[in-house]
């Protein structure tokens, strides 16, 4: 079946692609002028130690084997270890990527039901004012800093009304009710793009389908509005949705960036943010690899549910 | 033919004399024009318009909300802050023309030349950049930021290296379409060679998504730009830039929030303009998207 | 919960019994403190700190971590073998009740008694020898520098050790108060095969539970701790907090206890909130730039001087310090016991004056300098305030941000500028600090050269053990090092803390790593 093949032909393409990703981002650090010996010997940093340093960690062997060796360790199944804090890159990312999956799982449903909904709303009432009023704040949303944003959220609802907290992350696994509560505010702030994209791609989709050949027929037939709104015009938009919920899933993860930052969320998005520019290469790359398969992963499981959907994806 | 192509793809090729008067009837076309116009001026005109230097500090006037004297305030060094504002504003559309040319000139040739022959090239080429659109695309700013080196335009480099994939696979897509196209097979028979066919056929109908697809990278750009210089990576004193602007801001939002809206306002209305251009432009350009 | 109700019976029925003793302790430290809050009150034994800090320990082995911070989680899980009062630095018995030269060249320390590693195994002298050697010869030691002038350790007695030296060093006590005076359990390293950077074992106050990287460092009490009665708290919960300004919003939003390792700016906004206390005591750390005088145009003594008399320290403290600095021409703060009250303030804001030396040394149009800072925001702020001042007596600096590990790579190694803007950390003994940042083989020393007198002066300090003495080399010292504008020094920060009324006996130390045993938390 075509379905075996899709999924045969990605899978294949995932190590290529990996391999790429993570070769360019260990070259670039290691272009980085500076040296790793330098960080690891801090504030007793002298000649001699950062010599030693450099002989104990091999940072003094060529690009390629340094390379070839932790592609190597990989393989086996070993990330490696920080530079900067000894803990192993594996327990590292194991910690940290939660949280930053909560909030981007978060935004993302968030982001889905104002959004389709909004879309949709906007799509039924083509022309009128409330459709006016969503084009317009979905063209707001997208033109929005999400970090600033973020700061007025919590200027607004947490320094001064104490709704939700400024700071941190609780383990869902400990902590749910907690772990929401800290995640809202985080959340909100980096779905708004989100959102303002998914209510103006629905309602294009939308309005197209809607005003197709088939759909003026099946009015023709006397079909009711909202049937045909469920059944025909959802339907058909779902493959297009999930295509794009694929592509918005990697700017969330990389809008997560900065909202952790701005929250102080132990999360990876700030995890690599913070080792790339302390070199700290086996963090870096970790991560890299991690999100590089997840991405992978979810866009071939769009493509699945699309090709569930619509059998005509299949034919690529 | 993806979906993602499906989607992309306008429906016609429309011809281009109507496009003028067309946005010229669009409310929100004139807008973005008028506001974009009117920062380009402030931009080559900054030094004369702003009522103080960028750059002049007053320790005995540290954070002041806004006056007669300073119609913006004064920042954490004194500064008034609407000049800043003002001087900020031809390094921001830099940075923001600077990434999207980066991106051009990367992404377009290598979208072109692997849409056009196809092939092994094709399938090297699109699994690389599959791999770069593959992480976040803020980890790679800060990655080739790192190598590069902390500044302005190395950053602004970094984020149009970041967004050339993109438009490689957009133009990519576009010439996949127009290549299988009649008149291209037409053109061939006719012995037009390849060269020609590339410059007269497919750039020209390839190029049109482009246009409104870098419009809308202006405005990413800028807000990347806003990014990078929150997490210390972009701009350097004593130059202004909003995004620098925001980012200092932010240590102070217990002590004096205003500081946060003036430039994250600037930053909001010019991405607004800059969206507003492109979504015009894209609904003019499509005449079966009428009733969008 | 059921578990927390129990634990604080016990303790009640506990510290019942044991009251007078306690009380009478606990009465008696709580007067002597000076910033103590409802000082009468006797302490609670009980709770758990909610502690927030900016940053994530590098290692827990005192031997291989590198940064200060480190000694804020370092400090609760081992003893050090001399201790240190806060406020002042002056020392004070740890793990060694007393020492003494017996000689220029031998300390000898003679070890508390009775007291168990968290392991259970015994502290003594072979446990001392063991952590000495290791931190002078084990390959990953970051802190043989701090050994430097130890030749060998040896075991006079069950508790009682002698440290042999290769030269005389005064300063070693001191030294003693910081990593390498922190023990660890033999048998722990040992049983790690030598890698106890995340799992440490000592005889401190607290006991190590886990680590969650930039997240969170759980401690639980010692219950077996050597001084009688203390901790008082149940545990240490560390949260750590990147951002300053995010740690602040923790303590005011009630999700945190205590926030440490601060700035002023945290000061100034943590006083807006009327249920936090917020301190801001003397530190050693101080904001400046270093200079490279091994090169034109800086080896010149006059340009130096220029520099010094261009910048107007009250300004760059009242912007960046918010006014709670040490405004400061020499590297220690005027209540440091080695201070030179004579030069402390050598450098008056001058701009004639600079820019008369600036024509006297050949640039009478001004120069153009290269310089290297750091790109977070705080750091521009100063840089640009800084960069402002000096253009107005014609000094043009040409500045390049570079994240730390890379300037101080730029700055050091590759000499590709003039002058670092970077704070400066601190040091249990002032010869330390002048040997890290003057010395001829020090790393912060770009020029890699040694002005001609410093090396006979720095060695003066460290010949005597006689305070007084050591006080006169240093200022000896201090002056040579302020007259020939060696450094840029800009303020000295002050160490700030924010925390709730609930916090009791918190004590900030003047090299900002404050010690917790003592705390204790009103119900």
């Amino acid at each position: 079946m075509g379905f075996r093949n899709l999924i045969g032909r990605r899978l294949l393409q995932v190590i290529p692609i990996v391999v790429f990703a993570t070769f360019v981002v260990f070259s670039l650090l290691h272009f980085v002028p500076g040296d790793p010996a330098l960080a690891l010997a801090g504030d007793y940093a002298t000649k001699e130690r950062i010599e030693e340093i450099n002989r104990l960690y091999g940072f003094d062997r060529p690009l390629i084997v340094q390379y070839g060796v932790w592609l190597w360790h990989v393989v086996k199944g070993d990330l490696g270890i920080s530079l900067l804090s000894s803990s192993s890159v594996f327990d590292l990312i194991l910690q940290r990527m939660p949280n930053t999956i909560l909030i981007a799982a978060y935004a993302l449903i968030i982001a889905m039901i104002v959004g389709v909904s909004l879309g949709v709303l906007a799509a039924t009432r083509v022309g009128s004012r409330l459709d006016a009023a969503i084009t317009s704040v979905a063209s707001l949303g997208v033109a929005l800093p999400s970090f600033w944003l973020a700061i007025l959220l919590v200027v607004a609802l947490s320094l001064n009304l104490h709704l939700f907290p400024a700071t941190g992350a609780r383990s869902f696994i400990d902590d749910p009710a907690g772990a929401i509560r800290h995640a809202t505010l985080p959340a909100l702030a980096l779905s708004t793009a989100v959102i303002a994209e998914l209510a103006r791609q629905v309602r294009s989709a939308l309005i197209e389908v809607l005003s197709s050949q088939y759909v003026r027929t099946l009015r023709a037939k006397g079909l009711g509005p909202i049937a045909i709104l469920w059944k025909h015009g959802l339907r058909n938009i779902s493959v297009t949705l999930l295509t794009l919920v694929g592509l918005l899933v990697n700017r969330l993860l990389s809008g997560a960036v900065v909202i952790e930052a701005v929250f102080a969320i132990p999360g990876a998005g700030s995890l690599v943010a913070y080792s790339a520019i302390n070199k700290d290469f086996p963090v870096v790359q970790g991560v890299v690899l991690v999100f590089v398969i997840m991405i992978i992963v979810i866009n071939l499981l769009v493509d699945i549910l699309g090709a569930l959907l619509d059998p005509r994806v299949v034919q690529e | 033919m993806s979906i993602e192509a499906i989607i992309a793809t306008p429906r016609a090729v429309p011809a281009r004399r109507s496009l003028w008067r067309l946005m010229l009837g669009d409310v929100r076309a004139v807008l973005s024009i008028g506001y974009l116009g009117l920062l380009l001026v402030v931009s080559i005109f900054a030094a004369k318009i702003a009522p103080y230097s960028p750059v002049d500090q007053n320790v005995a006037e540290l954070l002041m909300p806004p006056s007669a004297a300073h119609w913006l305030g004064t920042d954490d060094l004194g500064r008034d802050v609407l000049s800043r504002l003002i001087s900020g504003a031809p390094n921001s559309l830099y940075a923001s023309t600077f990434a999207v040319s980066v991106a051009l000139a990367l992404g377009v040739p290598v979208g072109l030349v692997i849409g056009f022959v196809g092939g092994w090239l094709d399938e090297i080429v699109s699994r690389f950049i599959d791999a770069l659109l593959s992480f976040p695309p803020i980890v790679l700013a800060i990655a080739v930021t790192g190598v590069l080196g902390i500044g302005l335009t190395n950053a602004m480099l970094s984020v149009g290296i970041v967004f050339a994939p993109v438009l490689a696979r957009l133009v990519r897509a576009q010439t996949l379409i127009v290549k299988q196209a009649v008149y291209v097979d037409a053109a061939r028979a006719f012995g037009a060679s390849t060269s020609q066919i590339i410059i007269r056929h497919i750039v020209p109908n390839a190029i049109q998504p482009i246009i409104v697809q870098v419009t809308l990278m202006l405005a990413i750009a800028l807000l990347a730009e806003a990014s990078l210089s929150f997490l210390a990576l972009g701009v350097q004193p004593p130059q202004a830039s909003w995004g620098g602007m925001l980012a200092r801001a932010y240590n102070y939002i217990e002590i004096a929030p205003a500081q946060m809206y003036a430039p994250g306002f600037a930053i909001l209305l010019t991405a607004l303009a800059f969206n507003g251009l492109g979504e015009s432009m894209r609904v003019a350009l499509d005449p079966t998207m009428k009733r969008r | 919960m059921n578990d927390q109700d129990r634990k604080d019976q016990n303790s009640a029925v506990w510290f019942d019994r044991r009251e007078l003793i306690k009380g009478t302790i606990a009465a008696a430290g709580a007067l002597a403190l000076p910033g103590a809050t409802r000082a009468q009150e006797s302490p609670r034994r009980g709770g758990r700190l909610r502690l927030a800090i900016p940053y994530n320990p590098a290692a827990l082995d005192p031997m291989t971590g590198r940064n200060l911070p480190d000694l804020d989680t370092l400090y609760a899980v081992f003893d050090a073998l001399i201790d240190f009062v806060p406020d002042t630095l002056e020392l004070k018995p740890g793990l060694a009740k007393s020492w003494s030269f017996t000689d220029p060249k031998t300390l000898v320390l003679e070890l508390v008694d009775g007291v168990t590693f968290h392991d259970g195994t015994p502290f003594n002298a072979e446990a001392v020898k063991f952590n000495l050697d290791r931190y002078k010869n084990d390959p990953r030691s970051n802190v043989k520098a701090d050994m430097g002038t130890v030749e060998s350790v040896e075991v006079m007695a069950r508790n009682q050790v002698a440290v042999k030296l290769n030269r005389p060093n005064a300063g070693l006590p001191a030294i003693l108060t910081n990593r390498i005076g922190l023990i660890v359990s033999p048998k722990s390293i040992q049983d790690k095969g030598g890698n106890v950077d995340r799992t440490p074992v000592g005889t401190g106050p607290f006991k190590f539970v886990s680590w969650e990287d930039n997240s969170r460092i759980v401690l639980n009490r010692n219950e077996t701790y050597w001084r009688e009665g203390l901790p008082y708290l149940d545990g240490i919960d560390i949260r750590i907090i990147n951002e300053l300004n995010t740690a602040v919003r923790a303590v005011v939003a009630g999700e945190a206890d205590l926030a440490i390792n601060l700035q002023a700016p945290q000061k100034v906004i943590a006083d807006r909130s009327p249920n936090v206390i917020a301190t801001a005591k003397p530190s050693l750390v101080l904001y400046g730039a270093f200079l490279n005088y091994g090169r034109p145009p800086l080896d010149d003594v006059r340009v130096r001087q220029a520099l010094n008399y261009a910048i107007n320290r009250d300004e760059i403290n009242k912007i960046a310090g918010a006014g709670l600095g040490q405004v400061s021409s020499a590297i220690l703060p005027k209540e440091h016991w080695a201070s030179d009250p004579s030069t402390q303030n050598f450098y008056t804001y001058d701009p004639e004056k600079a820019k008369k030396l600036l024509a006297e040394a050949g640039h009478p149009n001004g120069l153009e300098i290269e310089s290297i800072g750091w790109p977070d925001q705080l750091a521009m702020q100063r840089q640009e305030v800084v960069i402002s001042q000096l253009a107005r007596v014609g000094i043009r600096v040409k500045l390049s941000a570079l994240a730390p590990q890379q300037a101080m790579q730029a700055f050091m190694m590759e000499k590709k500028a003039a002058m670092f803007l970077s704070p400066a950390s601190s040091y249990p003994d002032p010869s330390q600090a002048y040997e890290v940042l003057f010395g001829a083989t020090a790393l912060r020393n770009a020029g890699g050269i040694e002005l001609p007198g410093f090396r006979e002066l720095l060695d003066e300090t460290m010949a005597s053990q006689d305070q007084a003495a050591r006080k006169q080399a240093f200022v000896k010292l201090q002056r040579f090092v302020v007259e020939q504008a060696m450094q840029l020094v800009q303020y000295i920060s002050p160490a700030v803390a924010v925390f709730s009324p609930k916090v009791q006996n918190f004590r900030e130390s003047m090299i900002s790593v404050p010690k917790l045993t003592e705390v204790w938390l009103k119900a």
